[in-house]
Parts: C-alpha cells; sequence; structure tokens
C-alpha cells in the first residue's frame, strides 16, 4: 500500500491523493522518471473509484507534477509550478484551523521560528 | 451513461413525493441518494425500477438492472436454495457469486426463509441482487438491519461493482457509509434536490463560519451552541474567515434546511 | 412457472383430497340415507314426489342427484374462486410481487400465473366430473355416463366463470381476505337473483347442473371470463406497488 487515504476527512480525496503523492516526489520516495501505478491499479489499492484516482492524476499533470506517456502510464515529471502557492494556501487554511481551536499567535510565530531558526543563521 | 433521470416528479395524494429530481450515472460510478426517512428515496428508485409510474419526468436507463427493494421479502415457503434456483430462472445469475456471498454471511442454503432473522433475509436478498448479472445496481438501504461486519462485508463488495464497469445506486441515511462507499451524492429534503455532485466536489465547495449569536449571516445553520453558531456556506459566499467543513456537517446542515 | 406450481400446491391438493373424501362419503352413505328418509317418507312424499325415495335406489339417478347436482355441483363456483382469489394479492400482501415485478415483464408474470392456475383448476374439475365414471367402471355398479361429459364441460366452463371473477378481485385489492369475500358476495348476489325467471342467466348453478348440451349459455358464459380475465391482465399492466 502506497499510503492510505481518509475518506470521512474534509479534504476530498482526489486532493489527500495529490498531496501524497506530491509528498513522496519531496521526500524522494518518488524521484522524476519514476512511474506512479495506473489509475486502476492505485483505485483497487486504495478502495476508491477509479474516477477519483483519474481526477487526481489529471490535477497532477495540470500541475506539472505528472506526465502522461500513452501505452506507458504516469510518470513523474516535477515538483510543479503552483506548487508553492498551494502549499502556503494550506498553511493558511492550517492556521485558521488552529486560530478556531484559540490557539495563540505567539505560540504559532514560535514555531515559524524554529523552522526558519538555521535559515537566519546561515 | 447508464441512468439518466431528468425532471422526475411523483406527487401522492397525501401530498409527500419528490419534485424535478435529476442526475446522470455513468458507468463505474456509484451514486447515492442520501436523505432522512420518508424524503423520498424509495420513490425515485421504485418509478426507476418501473413499480411506479412517475406524473413527469424521463427516465433513461441503458442496460439491464438489479433491484434491492426497501421491503426485503422473499418467498417465506422457499429454502433458500430454491430462492436462487427460481431467481436463476428469471434472471441470469452468478451461481458460486451467490453462494460465496451466502457463505461468507454465513446463511445454511437448506434454510427455510421464513426462518430467517430480517438481517439473514436481507443478506440472502442482497446475494441475489448483487450475483445477478446486470449493468446497474439498484440497492434500497442495502445495510439496514445488518449487523456491523456484515455492513461492511456488503459495503466492499458493492465497491468491487464499479471495477467490473457496472454501476451503482443505492439509497442511504447513514452519512458515513456514503463517504466510504461513493463517488456521488444527492442528498434529498422533503422530496426535493438540494445538492447534488461527486462528494469531493461538494467537500470543496462548501466551508463552515462561525457567528456571535447576534450576527446576520446567510447559510444553512449546523449547530447552535449558547454563545455561538456555526453555518456552512458555499465557499465563494463565504464572508471572512472560514473553516473546512467535514461532509457530514454538510449533509447534516442541508438536510436540516434551516436557512438564515 | 414452477414457483406458480409451488405456491398452489396446497391449495390444489387440499381441494382433491377434501373432494375425493366427500365423493366416497356420497357414495358410501347411499343405503344409511336412504334409511333415514324412508323413516321420514310421509313428510318426504310433501316435498318431493312420491316417487323419490325409489328414484333414489337406482345409482344413475343417486349419483347425477346427489353428486353432479348437489355436492360437486355447489362446489364448483367455489373451487374455481378458491383456484385464483390469492393469485396476485398474496403476492401484493406479503411483498413478493417488488421481486416478481422487477426480475420479469408484467405480461410473462401474469400469463404464468393464469396458465399454471387455469390449468390445475381445469385438471381438477375434470377428475371430479369424472370420478364417478372412473370408479363405477372398476366397481359393480351399473352407471349410464351419457350425461357426464356435458356436466364435466358445464362444470369446466361454470368454474372458469368464478376463477375469473376472483381474478380480477385478486389484482385490483391489495390483501387477500377482499377478493376472497367479494368473489362469495357476486356469487351468493347472482344466485338470488337469478331466481327471477328472465334473469336466470345470471344463476350459474343452474347452468352448472343442467345437462342440455351445446347452448348459447356455453359461449355466453366462457366470452364473460375471458373478459374478466383480459381485464384483469390491463389493470395489472398498469398498477403501481
Amino acid at each position: 500500500m502506497w499510503f492510505y487515504i481518509d475518506p470521512t476527512s474534509h479534504v476530498p480525496v482526489y486532493k489527500q491523493i495529490c498531496e501524497k503523492i506530491k509528498g513522496m516526489v519531496i521526500s524522494g520516495k518518488l524521484e522524476i522518471g519514476d512511474f506512479v501505478p495506473s489509475v486502476r491499479k492505485l483505485s483497487k489499492d486504495l478502495g476508491v473509484n477509479v474516477n477519483t484516482v483519474a481526477r487526481a492524476y489529471r490535477e497532477l499533470v495540470n500541475e506539472g507534477v505528472l506526465q502522461p506517456i500513452k501505452g506507458e502510464g504516469y510518470v513523474v515529471k516535477g515538483i510543479g509550478e503552483d506548487f508553492v502557492d498551494k502549499k502556503l494556501r494550506d498553511l493558511k487554511e492550517v492556521l485558521f484551523e488552529l486560530k478556531a481551536m484559540r490557539v495563540n499567535e505567539t505560540e504559532i510565530l514560535e514555531i515559524v521560528r524554529e523552522v526558519f531558526k538555521d535559515d537566519i543563521r546561515g | 451513461m447508464i441512468l439518466e433521470v431528468e425532471k422526475l416528479s411523483k406527487i401522492y395524494k397525501s401530498g409527500k413525493g419528490v419534485k424535478e429530481i435529476t442526475f446522470k450515472l455513468k458507468e463505474g460510478e456509484i451514486l447515492s441518494i442520501l436523505g432522512p426517512n420518508g424524503a423520498g428515496k424509495t420513490t425515485i428508485l421504485k418509478c426507476i425500477v418501473g413499480l411506479r409510474k412517475a406524473d413527469s419526468g424521463i427516465v433513461n436507463l441503458d442496460g439491464d438492472f438489479s433491484y434491492l427493494p426497501e421491503e426485503k421479502r422473499l418467498y417465506r415457503w422457499a429454502k433458500v436454495s430454491q430462492m436462487i434456483e427460481i431467481t436463476k430462472s428469471y434472471v441470469d445469475i452468478d451461481d458460486e457469486k451467490a453462494l460465496k456471498i451466502l457463505n461468507d454471511l454465513r446463511i445454511s442454503p437448506s434454510e427455510k426463509v421464513a426462518n430467517l432473522s430480517h438481517g439473514q433475509a436481507t443478506s440472502l436478498y442482497l446475494a441475489l441482487t448483487l450475483s445477478q448479472k446486470a449493468d446497474l445496481y439498484i440497492l434500497d438501504e442495502p445495510t439496514w438491519g445488518l449487523d456491523p461486519l456484515s455492513r461492511s462485508y456488503i459495503l466492499e463488495r458493492v465497491k468491487e461493482i464499479p471495477f467490473e464497469g457496472k454501476a451503482v445506486l443505492y439509497t442511504s441515511h447513514i452519512t458515513e457509509e456514503v463517504e466510504k462507499t461513493s463517488d456521488g451524492v444527492i442528498i434529498i429534503r422533503d422530496g426535493k434536490m438540494v445538492e447534488s455532485g461527486y462528494i469531493d466536489d461538494i467537500k470543496e465547495k462548501y466551508v463552515a463560519v462561525r457567528t456571535k449569536k447576534s450576527e446576520k449571516i446567510e447559510g444553512y445553520l449546523y449547530k447552535e451552541t449558547s454563545d455561538e453558531k456555526i453555518y456552512i456556506i458555499e465557499k465563494d459566499k463565504a464572508p471572512r474567515d472560514f473553516e473546512p467543513a467535514n461532509f457530514s456537517m454538510i449533509v447534516e446542515s442541508l438536510m436540516r434546511g434551516v436557512r438564515s | 412457472m414452477k414457483k406458480e406450481f409451488l405456491d398452489m400446491r396446497v391449495r390444489f391438493f387440499l381441494t382433491l383430497i377434501v373432494m375425493l373424501s366427500l365423493f366416497f362419503l356420497v357414495m358410501a352413505l347411499k343405503d344409511w340415507g336412504i334409511e333415514i328418509l324412508k323413516k321420514n317418507q310421509v313428510e318426504l312424499s310433501k316435498f318431493a314426489g312420491k316417487d323419490l325415495l325409489e328414484k333414489l335406489k337406482d345409482w344413475n339417478f343417486y349419483i347425477y342427484s346427489q353428486w353432479y347436482g348437489k355436492n360437486l355441483g355447489q362446489f364448483i363456483p367455489i373451487i374455481g374462486i378458491i383456484f385464483a382469489f390469492p393469485l396476485f394479492s398474496r403476492e401484493i400482501e406479503n411483498g413478493t410481487i417488488e421481486y416478481l415485478l422487477t426480475r420479469r415483464k408484467r405480461s410473462r408474470v401474469f400469463s404464468d400465473k393464469v396458465t399454471v392456475s387455469l390449468s390445475l383448476l381445469i385438471i381438477s374439475i375434470v377428475i371430479l366430473s369424472l370420478l364417478p365414471l372412473i370408479y363405477t367402471t372398476f366397481s359393480s355398479i351399473r352407471f349410464n355416463a351419457r350425461y357426464v361429459p356435458v356436466l364435466t364441460l358445464h362444470a369446466v366452463i361454470g368454474s372458469f366463470v368464478w376463477y375469473s371473477v376472483a381474478l380480477l378481485f385478486s389484482v385490483i385489492f391489495n390483501d387477500q381476505v377482499k377478493p376472497l369475500l367479494s368473489s362469495f358476495a357476486i356469487l351468493a348476489i347472482t344466485t338470488v337473483v337469478g331466481i327471477i325467471k328472465p334473469l336466470r342467466f345470471f344463476n350459474t348453478y343452474s347452468y352448472i347442473m343442467s345437462a342440455k348440451g351445446m347452448t348459447l349459455e356455453d359461449i355466453a358464459y366462457s366470452i364473460i371470463s375471458i373478459v374478466f380475465i383480459y381485464l384483469s391482465y390491463e389493470i395489472f399492466k398498469r398498477e403501481e406497488f
């Protein structure tokens, strides 16, 4: 099993698939030139509808992460141009969630500082 | 397109019924009709399979169907094995599949229908319906009355159907089940469609907004506590900071239908 | 079609068993019955002719009057009704009609049910009508069977009429009791109405027990039955469940 998706999450399934695959590309589990599973195989493995996987792959093609090769399948092309913007939007969403959970701004800025700590010094 | 339903309407003398139901179903898709009891889900299915006649609207079914009714009644004098035999004389049944489902759900072929519990009778009916060779499987509350193990077993069997290129249309009032099984959904309230589409799209379409009690906002009320209200609103109509909304929250709000 | 037979087998076998028992009772109690009547000879001669007692001693008269004219005769409409009344109403009441109509065409459902039940009805009526002939062939009783064919024909058509009446009610009503009671009600009403001479046609009993062959009534009753069956089909085709 490549990864699990949560059908009851508020994140649409096709989006979860996109995120997971992009995550694997970033972490190096998937390298540029690797093939991702066929639509049919992934849908069977994840227990989701073929259309959902197809839609996820379409999105990834649009974002420049995957490239379809006729007769062969989908191959990893790169990280994708809009990926950074997308990640920032996701971060904003998470921040709203934390805000709703009454998490303090200072707490969050602490984390930001921690993450960028090395960069500021170096 | 396996099934096209356009503006299907049927009103009973009591005043209840369904109005202008419209949806499409492709091969390889699972579509659920979600709604509270009495909302009209069964009426829609009965009009599609020919048990009832719609007042107006079009139903285009391109292929054979296999139907599981809401009232799962079979011939009480028959043995389970006889029911398979009888059904086989009417439609094309995959014997092995039927017997496997019965075996997995622990129903003996020699048992009489009259001696089956409600859940077992439902399981038998499901075995007969799912083993029938058809293009579209139309199931009315397929998991109602089943124990949790049988329920997840049946949902797994339902999820396998798209891989054979067939489609499923089923009704339910359990949102979580629908979320785990279906691609698309039609949400019915008082006989009218309040939302329809792929579950993924609906998750993206709606968001949750919290407001103070006094504040005026346009949306579907989800919950009201002592100091705040939570509304479900379409994302592009949302006023300001919103949060993502769970599918159950969205469905509950739409089904409750309390608009502000 | 096998399922339709299985649905019906209790009615079919029970009817045959009950009627068979009745027949043997009638045959066995001939002497006993005559003895009883002998004791009340005076009163009897006031109601029936003086010859009645003598006539009864003759097997021919006895069989024709007691079996065809009474025991079997009175049951013919009832047997027809019994074979038809639950045909559709039982499945509708039990809910199994939903199973059937979503797996088979309505026309096929209707024709299967009517074919099986009508065949079994005709078989039953024919057997019961021929019983005296069969029985006397193997016993020492001399029986003149000259009226048997026409009585059998009348019995078949007579039961056919009431079968079609009960069938119509079975399609119209959603439970089993209403078709049964309605059919019996119509039977009672038509029999009573038929006492009035010009309306004699409505009294099917007089037709069933008459030995006049090939009359207009044969055709008339048959047409009525066919019309009722056709009506039942048309109603069933449009019915909603």
